[in-house]
């Protein structure tokens, strides 16, 4: 598998004073990257520094071996998407308008969209299952509903690499397994590189291929669920006791957090 | 494009106009329109009454003028009217208009402006308004009888030189409280009286003071330049610390003069100055009775 | 809301067709079109005329302002003024009248006093490259009061009458005869609104957030110098003409957008349509309810405005709240 994503040496945040320190790994073309951490550790930040939406103190992040800085705005995101954890704005569009937005990358300003983009906006629809609430306006729609339209804009953009932001956060457990399996769906047959930043420990592990691990805006450890989500790592960067068992079914890492009143007393 | 099309076709409208108005300068009867009340009573005393087609609103002396068509208010013309009437000359007052002179001049209308300070200002404006409208012979008879009736009353305030002036309050609006300056008409009058105004310290026309300037300059009597109700001179009496000025404990709070007259530098001018004069030494008056 | 978007095109354009017409015909001197058209009075049917293209002009010209902008800083109080114009323009017209420079260069100083005031306010927003959206609103709040402060100062301590005259700029006027400023103006604010027709794209975008529109590839920044631009020399151009017009700029927008989508693409060309009926009635409404008198244009379009906007928003609460 190729490397799609090089960062080397990233430092930065939202004002002068960098949150990501020193941070360097790659993404391999194909991979479900997962990053994880407690609050303040700089995931978010540092998606944003991959999304080009941040700028860099130093260091450089390179797509393809060249610079991101170094692509037309457009060209980059025809390549990369993003997926963000939003409320409906107050503006009242429909879902197929919000959609439509993703096809701005392909579009020149007062072009109208073509058979090519129209195909693509129905296809995103069609994927994740939206099709039906295509003409409803979006203040209408649930969050789980909103959470798919937003990913049917990223899919429309017809990129490489979709980066997402805490896509499940606000969602019930049904509509989270229904989001990543989507995603699963989409990285194995569509060939869609995924990176995202991920709240729960447990879905990371079931559906991310490797897990980058960040402390304090460095990363503490990069490798697949088996070798991070160990006891010993949890407790330091989250410093809380865990106790790490394996899902009877998929044999991945399942982390149990154990309550302050449960603790035995230790010698 | 239609808006080039539009330009051209106003222009031409300006030009027909301007050639117009200088051919109907030349014939007999002139299409007059004054925007200006004290303008008003100046074409009127020439002798103009059939040649004005429109006046403004406020234009309400002499009694005809009630019945000319109206052409607006003092700040806010009709401009349609006006440009329906189609008249020869508009007349309208000073910088307060300044606007509405502006914008008809935009139209090609023939505006004159008059805006007199004093007596001697009234006088050429009454005379460039004459050379208009071609009526040279009535105003230097009207300029002729005006200035009599001044010297009459210049004459006699010259006889009472041994007294001490008499200090003159002129009360324009009671809040804010607007007085008249140097510069005024009013002033002038009150001058031409044989008074001395206390705000002459105000350079510009109109001043706003505070009620410290009046009580400060103990004016001997105060004359009042707007319509007011029955109580307004109780009120006046009333107010903080005016107990102690001459006028308010002499009783001499007039405001008996029509403001129109006192307000507008025009024929009326003159009785406003005999008005004025008879508030000032009412001793004079009553032994004339 | 069901009506299909022609439909509701077509009756604004009715609307605004039937406008027109009245606004030919209704003037203070009864005139029958046959009589209007006699080049007797073609000067009147010119001034009616040329009445009712600034209507239109500014009507549009406002209200896109006021689109842009509520897309930009993404809050639904934001109208043309914002950022400082109208103080600015009223300073520089202020100004002009106290120096004496007469009515020619009034509309001059009133524009060059509404750039200045945004520059003033952008530039006091900038933080390096950047320009954040709540500096700029609360910026533009700041400098529009201080400047407000001292028009009202020199207002009280130079009485000068030439100030009487600037009375009418409070509340806007459309009495313009100024054939070359109106052809200026014109061109200024059509050109705006083709630009802003041009942007439809990045404003569409902008409304998710600048986050989200630089997801999809807007240069955010970039659009919004350009537009804040556009915006500035649009409204201060209006605002040295006709002097301050309120409510428009603030209310057809949301009206529009409520009544047929929020795709620029869509809203620009309607808005158009729907703001100049608007000011062409409310200047039909000027001129005839207390004629010979004429009520100032902005007093009508604040007091048919405010219901409007009422009703609008209510209607948009209730339609929320349901499920």
């Amino acid at each position: 598998m190729s490397e799609m994503i090089a960062v080397r040496n990233l430092c930065g945040g939202y004002t002068h004073i960098p949150v990501i320190h020193d941070v360097s790994f790659s993404i391999r073309k194909g991979e479900t990257v997962g990053i994880i951490g407690p609050n303040g550790s700089g995931k978010s930040t540092l998606l944003r520094l991959l999304s080009r939406v941040l700028y860099p103190e130093k260091g450089e992040v390179l797509l393809e071996n060249r610079n991101i800085r170094t692509f037309p705005l457009k060209e980059f995101c025809r390549r990369v998407a993003f997926v963000s954890q939003e409320a409906p704005t107050e503006f009242s569009f429909s879902s197929r308008e919000i959609v439509a937005m993703g096809r701005i990358p392909y579009l020149r300003r007062l072009e109208p969209e073509n058979q090519n983009d129209k195909d693509a906006i129905a296809e995103a629809m069609r994927l994740t299952d939206v099709l039906e609430l295509a003409e409803r306006e979006i203040q209408t729609l649930s969050a789980g509903e909103y959470q798919r339209v937003i990913l049917a804009r990223a899919l429309a953009q017809k990129t490489e690499l979709i980066l997402l932001d805490e896509p499940t956060s606000h969602l019930d457990i049904g509509h989270q397994v229904q989001f990543l399996d989507l995603l699963r769906m989409l990285n194995r047959r569509h060939c869609v590189t995924i990176a995202m930043v991920i709240h729960d420990l447990n879905l990371a592990s079931e559906y991310c291929d490797r897990l980058i691990l960040l402390h304090e805006g460095r990363i503490f450890q990069t490798g697949t669920p088996e070798d991070i989500l160990t006891y010993q790592n949890l407790e330091t960067v989250y410093k809380t006791v865990v106790v790490v068992r394996k899902n009877p079914v998929s044999q991945k890492p399942y982390i149990v957090l154990v309550p302050q009143e449960q603790l035995c007393p230790r010698n | 494009m239609k808006i080039i099309r539009l330009i051209i076709s106003l222009l031409f409208c300006f030009l027909c106009l301007d050639s117009w108005a200088q051919d109907a300068a030349v014939a007999k009867k002139l299409r007059i329109i004054s925007l200006a009340p004290a303008t008003t009573e100046i074409l009127f005393a020439l002798g103009l009454d059939q040649d004005i087609v429109a006046v403004s609103q406020f234009c309400n002396y002499p009694k005809p003028a009630l019945t000319k068509e109206k052409a607006g208010t003092f700040s806010a013309p009709d401009i349609e009217k006006i440009v329906y009437l189609k008249p020869d000359i508009i007349f309208c007052a000073g910088l307060e208009q300044a606007e509405t002179v502006h914008k008809l001049r935009q139209l090609g209308f023939n505006v004159c402006v008059s805006d007199p300070k004093n007596f001697e200002e009234l006088f050429s404006s009454i005379s460039a308004i004459a050379g208009c409208t071609h009526t040279e012979a009535a105003a230097q008879m009207l300029i002729a009888e005006m200035k009599k009736r001044i010297n009459s009353v210049r004459v006699r305030a010259s006889r009472r030189t041994y007294e001490k002036k008499q200090k003159v309050f002129i009360e324009i609006w009671h809040d804010p409280l607007i007085t008249a300056g140097r510069t005024s008409f009013l002033n002038e009058l009150i001058t031409l009286a044989g008074g001395e105004n206390i705000s002459r310290t105000i350079s510009r026309p109109y001043g706003i003071v505070g009620p410290e300037f009046v009580i400060t300059n103990n004016p001997d009597c105060i004359l009042l330049a707007y319509m007011q109700p029955a109580q307004a001179r109780e009120t006046i009496r009333k107010r903080l610390g005016w107990q102690k000025i001459s006028a308010v404990s002499a009783n001499r709070i007039y405001g008996d003069i029509d403001p129109n007259i006192l307000l507008r530098p025009g024929p009326r001018a003159v009785e406003a100055l005999e008005e004025i004069y008879e508030r000032l030494y009412p001793d004079e008056t009553s032994s004339k009775n | 809301m069901k009506h299909p978007l022609k439909i509701k095109i077509a009756v604004l354009a009715g609307i605004c067709g039937a406008m027109v017409v009245l606004g030919i015909s209704l003037g203070s001197v009864p005139l029958t079109w046959p009589q209007l058209l006699s080049p007797e009075y073609r000067l009147i049917l010119f001034i009616r005329l040329w009445r009712l293209l600034l209507a239109a002009v500014t009507g549009s010209g406002l209200a896109v302002a006021g689109i842009i902008l509520q897309a930009l800083l993404r809050n639904p109080l934001a109208e043309p003024y914002l950022l400082g114009t109208s103080s600015g323009a009223g300073l520089g017209a202020v100004i002009a009248a106290i120096i004496g420079a007469g009515s020619i260069y009034l509309p001059l100083s009133a524009f060059m006093g509404a750039i200045a005031a945004t520059l003033c306010v952008l530039q006091l927003s900038r933080i390096g490259n950047r320009l954040p959206i709540q500096a700029i609103i609360l910026n533009g709040v700041i400098v529009s009061i201080a400047l407000s402060g001292i028009i009202v100062f020199l207002i009280s301590t130079s009485p000068n009458e030439a100030l009487h005259g600037l009375m009418w700029w409070l509340w806007g006027s459309l009495q313009v005869f100024d054939p070359i400023l109106l052809t200026v103006v014109t061109i200024i604010v059509v050109s705006g609104i083709i630009c802003a027709y041009v942007f439809a794209q990045d404003l569409n975008a902008l409304c998710l957030g600048e986050e989200n529109a630089t997801h999809v590839g807007v240069n955010t920044e970039n659009v919004k110098i350009v537009l804040f631009f556009v915006t500035a020399i649009m409204t201060a151009s209006l605002v040295s003409i006709c002097g301050i017009i309120g409510f428009v700029g603030l209310i057809i927008p949301h009206a529009t957008r409520f009544w047929t989508s929020p795709n620029h693409k869509i809203l620009i060309p309607v808005t158009c349509l729907a703001a100049s009926a608007f000011m062409i009635g409310c200047d039909l409404i000027s001129r005839s309810i207390a004629a010979p008198m004429e009520i100032p244009i902005g007093i009508v379009t604040a007091i048919i405005g405010a219901p409007i906007f009422l009703v609008v928003f209510k209607t948009k609460q209730t339609g929320k709240s349901k499920p």
